[in-house]
């Protein structure tokens, strides 16, 4: 069994789905072949999930073959702790997301499907990859799918959300592309032979003025998809995507910020938290004066997004599982809580909180899942997000105690916006006469929506199997991280790091 | 002591039967007359296995009454570890039995109150999901846990609050409850982030066991800041403001959360913390300052309310202070007494005024509010069984011998005497208030004239059994359950309250305890207080003598009824600016200055592009194309430039 390239599969399976989707005719149709093709890596997944060996802090499945021999380029994949987990959210989320949008998405089924078959492709790739180029062409090719599915989504500034969104992206891409130039230049004069091995280049020991540049070079490609204040302002208009970028942006933080760069982060860590922090209270203050489902909802993702980015930067154990747990948990309740709302616009075609009002008695099962939603995004403990956002809490208040305390005012915040929206929408007399004979969820929206409740409630409950699954690959990750610092990160002792070496 | 665990290892059962019917309720059941059963029917699994525990714990000796029964490791990363993982020990055991037998009471006499509203399967669902996290907040071994059951009975009471959601008011209320408590929790997270820094570990044992040492630098921060969590939850001055409009929900909510059970938790905590309280003395001050000064706020603005319910919430908002002020004067034995017969007293009144409320629902004319206290009167004879009980807890609550308040506050104030009389003083004088608006509560909705009309009287019927049973239960508790500490003065080693809990508190310093004769003073002149506010309470209410309105300046009576106008004072400082700032951060800064700028930005840069476009199609995905292939023409110089 093992012996299969189960990474590729993961990978690959998703392009043959898209290109199976060409010979495909009528909606119906390409909807069963998009939510098949994504089950069935769900499916893989899971096998694979079941082989992983938590104690190893190495990446397994590995797959390498020479690519570009003349640029020292080669296919490398495989997977580690946090990896792994990401790979996984995306696996669930992909037919889950496809299922609950089966009736959303009426216009041009086919080209959704293909691309977010592409998209799935891509992610993947981007969380796989061992070989910086390799990850670099993953990310960069994710763009196609996303501009094609803004345009999709159609919401009234696509145009200008595919504009805004692109350049950002592009800009920040470019500079990624430079430092990644520069990384392997950097490796090939120290040792002679051009490679772009991710392993590799972590044993690079570059001078701190060039690490400072190059940090940010990463860190502005990274910052933009994250997003994070200030670059977040074409997210309320591309909302569709905010969980998947967040995803792979902080992935691009762990994976590649934190071990490249262990001397500039130094100095930009802390600085790095203190913008997050920021970015908590600010999304959550603009969050507070929306109106608009979806823009209540796009800033209260840069709200939780600032957590995640505050855990990566932490530098910590406790705050970079955390952040991991976190990103998982948003997947789950951000994700959850647009796709009902979606499903409540595709009945009322509103986005508009003040035009809803005493759902409550109309449609309870939506009004219960929705309140799951809410509850997760608040961070109520026994639901998902506590666990990431109080181990990110942990990990950041052994660093930068003011940080963690502004940081955590968003605790505050997040129940007043979030539980308004919720009294706007569900609570209240029902006054408009529209809003009578809406229709309750559906048995298919039931089971999508159940689905991630029970994940919500599985991590929140117990974490510790998710914990585990990471826990020997980020203590690597910050061996790597601290490999020049000269006092041990606190959540891991002198001990513990001889040990990984 | 692996044995011994293993004795206790069915304690999980007690909060988790509760859920189980919650559970039942949600997914299983449709029947809505079943519903009430189910729920009643898991809480008493609870409560008869909470004895259990009780009689277990009795047969063991002194030292050896504190077991910690882990079920499960929660979250673990490197060296933060926590467990959902239960303490046994007499302090929980005696939160356990109040919750689970308090709430079978109430549990029952909501079957009588709820039962026929549309959606009593959602009710007791939301009413068994309380227990449960109730039970989880005082049974956890760790903090982390603790705060779960606290955020876990935030939201229950947010649900319940707003049972009735279709009212604006109730969901506003709702809404209100969740966010001030959100404020304390804020606090208590931060709490618990500098006891990690510092103990390195959120179990209690290891961190009641944590060197002072160590602890000394953050040890005021830290309680402060747990205190500052407990006052959010106990709705203590300034974060009592969601308190009296959370009595939005319904009365038997009212009476097990807002009463009985959730408001206590802050003062559970604050004693199951007491080796880190006593640490410093500024926190322990903090404590008795602020129970003190909520105990007279609340009981003067309970003066002249006429809503029935808001008069016992204040009136457990006072009650509440009174605990903290035990506690921080380092009685913290008389905190929790208080807090016991309390949860008597106080969820006999709410369930009385719920009875008394349920029967004028259905007497009184369209819109007359059945809530209001000069609607009522004359009650006595059309609901004895309500009437006498209600007495019966207004006798306690005021303090009179032998009634169970009457032991509890005895000691809270012969606490207060000793270590700080400037308080005692405070705490004495909220006795006669709380005589006397007490007693007015009781006199305006039984005694005198009646207020309704014959129409109305002829309706008003007394309550069915389930609900006057649970009544006359607490009834007697309320009469004869002070008994389980009389003080010492009266009989040496009778104090059986203070005894069973001694093991827990066994590390404070020996509590001095005046003279006797000091003492019986001190009781006397209580008495004396308490029934100079019923004869307050008499002389106007029953024989109308207008003597108070002579007296005191109106400003005064309207600073109560206008309950100091805190929560105008909030929306004007904080609600206000709160969302005028949100509104300019968006309108200005995000909108404006930081998206005006990068379209700015964006559209100069395509203004270019549209310059140089022969080179491009104009098509903006093809940007990535060419990023490709310019990332590997890039490449080709570099390496051709490296390259032999």
């Amino acid at each position: 069994m093992t012996e299969l390239p189960f990474l590729s599969l993961i990978i690959w399976l998703p392009v043959l789905g898209a290109v199976l989707l060409l010979f495909v005719k009528g909606d119906t149709a390409a909807r069963w072949v998009g939510f098949g093709v994504s089950a069935l890596v769900l499916v893989l997944f899971a096998v694979c999930f079941g082989a992983f060996e938590t104690h190893l802090g190495d990446p397994q499945f590995v797959e390498r073959m020479p690519w570009i021999e003349s640029l020292g380029v080669s296919y490398h994949v495989g997977a580690d702790g946090i990896s792994i987990l990401l790979a996984g959210i995306t696996a669930l989320m992909w037919p889950l997301a496809l299922l609950g949008t089966w009736t959303i998405v009426s216009e041009r089924v086919r080209a959704y499907q293909v691309f977010m078959l592409l998209m799935e492709t891509t992610l993947m790739g981007v969380f796989f990859s061992l070989d910086l180029f390799l990850f670099f062409l993953f990310w960069e090719g994710m763009l196609i799918p996303m501009y094609f599915l803004i345009g999709i989504w159609g919401y009234e500034n696509s145009a200008r959300a595919a504009l805004k969104f692109f350049l950002f992206a592009v800009f920040g891409s470019l500079l990624m592309l430079a430092a990644v130039i520069t990384l392997a230049f950097l490796y090939h004069q120290a040792h002679d032979v051009l490679t772009f091995e991710m392993a590799a280049l972590y044993q690079l020991s570059i001078p701190p003025e060039v690490q400072f540049w190059l940090a940010l070079a990463f860190i502005a490609a990274f910052a933009v998809k994250v997003p994070m204040v200030p670059f977040h302002t074409w997210l309320p208009d591309a909302i569709v995507l905010a969980v998947v970028l967040v995803k792979m942006a902080a992935y691009g933080f762990i994976r590649l910020t934190l071990p490249l760069f262990p001397d500039a982060l130094a100095e930009l860590a802390p600085l790095m938290c203190a913008v997050a922090a920021a970015g908590i209270v600010y999304g959550a203050l603009i969050a507070l004066a929306q109106s608009d489902i979806r823009r209540m909802i796009a800033y209260s993702t840069i709200s939780h997004a600032g957590f995640v980015v505050l855990g990566v930067f932490a530098l910590n154990q406790h705050g970079i599982q955390g952040a991991v747990v976190h990103i998982v948990s948003l997947a789950l309740s951000t994700g959850g809580l647009f796709l009902a709302a979606m499903m409540l616009v595709q009945r009322r075609n509103t986005w508009d909180m003040e035009a809803y009002g005493g759902l409550w008695h109309t449609i309870p099962v939506f009004s219960a899942f929705l309140l799951v939603f809410t509850l997760a995004s608040v961070g109520l403990p026994g639901l998902s997000s506590f666990v990431g956002e109080f181990l990110i809490l942990v990990g950041v208040f052994q660093q930068h105690i003011p940080i963690a305390a502004v940081a955590a005012t968003g605790i505050i915040l997040a129940a007043v916006y979030m539980l308004r929206m919720y009294r706007k929408v569900v609570f209240g007399p029902l006054t408009r006469e529209e809003n009578k004979g809406i229709r309750d969820l559906s048995f298919r929206e039931t089971a999508v929506l159940a689905c991630m409740t029970l994940f919500i409630i599985w991590i929140g409950v117990y974490p510790n199997p998710f914990l585990r699954t990471m826990e020997a690959s980020v203590q690597k990750l910050l061996v790597q991280t601290h490999r020049l610092a000269e006092t041990p990160p606190a959540g891991m002792t002198p001990e513990t790091i001889q040990d990984m070496r | 002591m692996n044995h011994m665990t293993e004795s206790f290892s069915y304690v999980w059962l007690i909060p988790f039967l509760p859920l189980l019917g919650a559970f039942i309720n949600v997914f299983v059941n449709r029947n809505p007359r079943v519903s009430g059963m189910i729920a009643c029917a898991t809480v008493a699994a609870s409560f008869l296995l909470a004895l259990g525990v009780f009689f277990q714990l009795i047969g063991l000796p002194d030292g050896e009454r504190s077991v910690d029964v882990v079920v499960y490791s929660w979250i673990t990363t490197g060296t933060f570890a926590v467990d959902v993982a239960f303490l046994v020990d007499p302090l929980s055991t005696v939160m356990m039995l109040v919750v689970t037998g308090v709430g079978l009471l109430i549990h029952v006499y909501s079957i009588g109150y709820m039962g026929k509203d549309a959606c009593c399967v959602r009710y007791f669902s939301y009413l068994n999901l309380f227990m449960f996290a109730m039970l989880i907040l005082v049974m956890g071994n760790n903090f982390l846990l603790m705060f779960v059951g606290w955020e876990g009975v935030g939201l229950c009471s947010y649900l319940l609050i707003g049972f009735w959601c279709e009212r604006r008011s109730a969901a506003n209320a709702g809404m209100k409850a969740f966010v001030v408590n959100r404020i304390g929790d804020f606090a208590f997270i931060l709490g618990l982030l500098l006891i990690f820094l510092y103990a390195g570990s959120l179990t209690y044992a290891d961190v009641f066991a944590a060197d002072p040492a160590v602890l000394a630098p953050v040890i005021t921060a830290i309680t402060l800041l747990l205190f500052v969590g407990a006052m959010g939850k106990s709705a203590q001055v300034p974060l009592h403001v969601w308190l009296p409009d959370a009595m939005e929900g319904p009365t038997p909510v009212s009476a097990l959360i807002h009463a009985a059970t959730m408001v206590t938790a802050g003062v559970y905590m604050v004693a199951r913390c007491h080796v880190l309280f006593a640490q410093s003395a500024t926190a322990m001050t903090a404590v008795a300052v602020v129970g003190a000064v909520t105990a007279i706020f609340a009981a003067y603005i309970a003066l002249t309310q006429y809503d029935i319910k808001r008069v016992l919430a204040y009136s457990t908002v006072s009650q509440l202070g009174y605990m903290f002020l035990a506690c921080g004067v380092g009685y913290f034995t008389a905190g929790i007494f208080h807090l016991v017969t309390h949860a008597f007293f106080k969820a006999l009144l709410f369930m009385g005024a719920g009875s008394v409320i349920h029967a004028l629902e259905h007497a009184l004319e369209k819109g007359r509010d059945p809530q209001d206290l000069r609607n009522m009167g004359g009650l006595r004879d059309l609901m004895p069984v309500t009437y006498k009980s209600m007495l019966l807890a207004t006798l306690a609550i005021a303090g009179i011998a032998p009634f169970a308040g009457f032991f509890s506050k005895d000691l809270i104030l012969l606490g207060a005497f000793v270590n700080a009389p400037a308080l005692w003083l405070v705490g004495l004088a909220t006795g006669a208030m709380t005589a006397f608006y007490m007693f007015r509560l009781l006199f305006m909705t039984f005694g005198g004239e009646t207020r309704l009309s014959r129409d109305e009287t002829e309706k008003v019927r007394e309550s069915s059994r389930v609900m006057t049973i649970p009544l006359v239960l607490l009834a007697v508790l309320s009469t004869v359950g002070g008994f389980i500490g009389i003080p010492h003065v009266f009989a040496a080693g009778m104090d059986r309250f203070g005894g069973f809990l001694a093991p827990v508190f066994s590390g404070l310093p020996e509590a001095q305890v005046p003279s006797a004769s000091v003492e019986l003073t001190l009781m006397v002149l209580t008495l004396l207080l308490a029934a100079a506010g019923i004869w307050g309470a008499y002389t106007v209410y029953i024989r109308g003598n207008s003597i108070f309105d002579r007296l005191v300046p109106r400003a005064l009576y309207t600073l109560s009824l206008e309950k100091f106008y805190v929560d105008e004072i909030y929306d004007t400082l904080i609600v206000g600016p709160v969302r005028k700032i949100a509104r300019g951060c968006w309108r200005i800064l995000d909108s404006a200055i930081i998206d005006g700028g990068l379209t700015l930005a964006a559209l100069t840069v395509r203004s270019m592009g549209n310059a140089i476009r022969y080179t491009q199609t104009g098509v903006v995905q093809n940007y990535a194309l060419i990023m490709v292939v310019g990332a590997l023409v890039v490449f080709a110089y570099i390496t051709g430039f490296l390259g032999p």
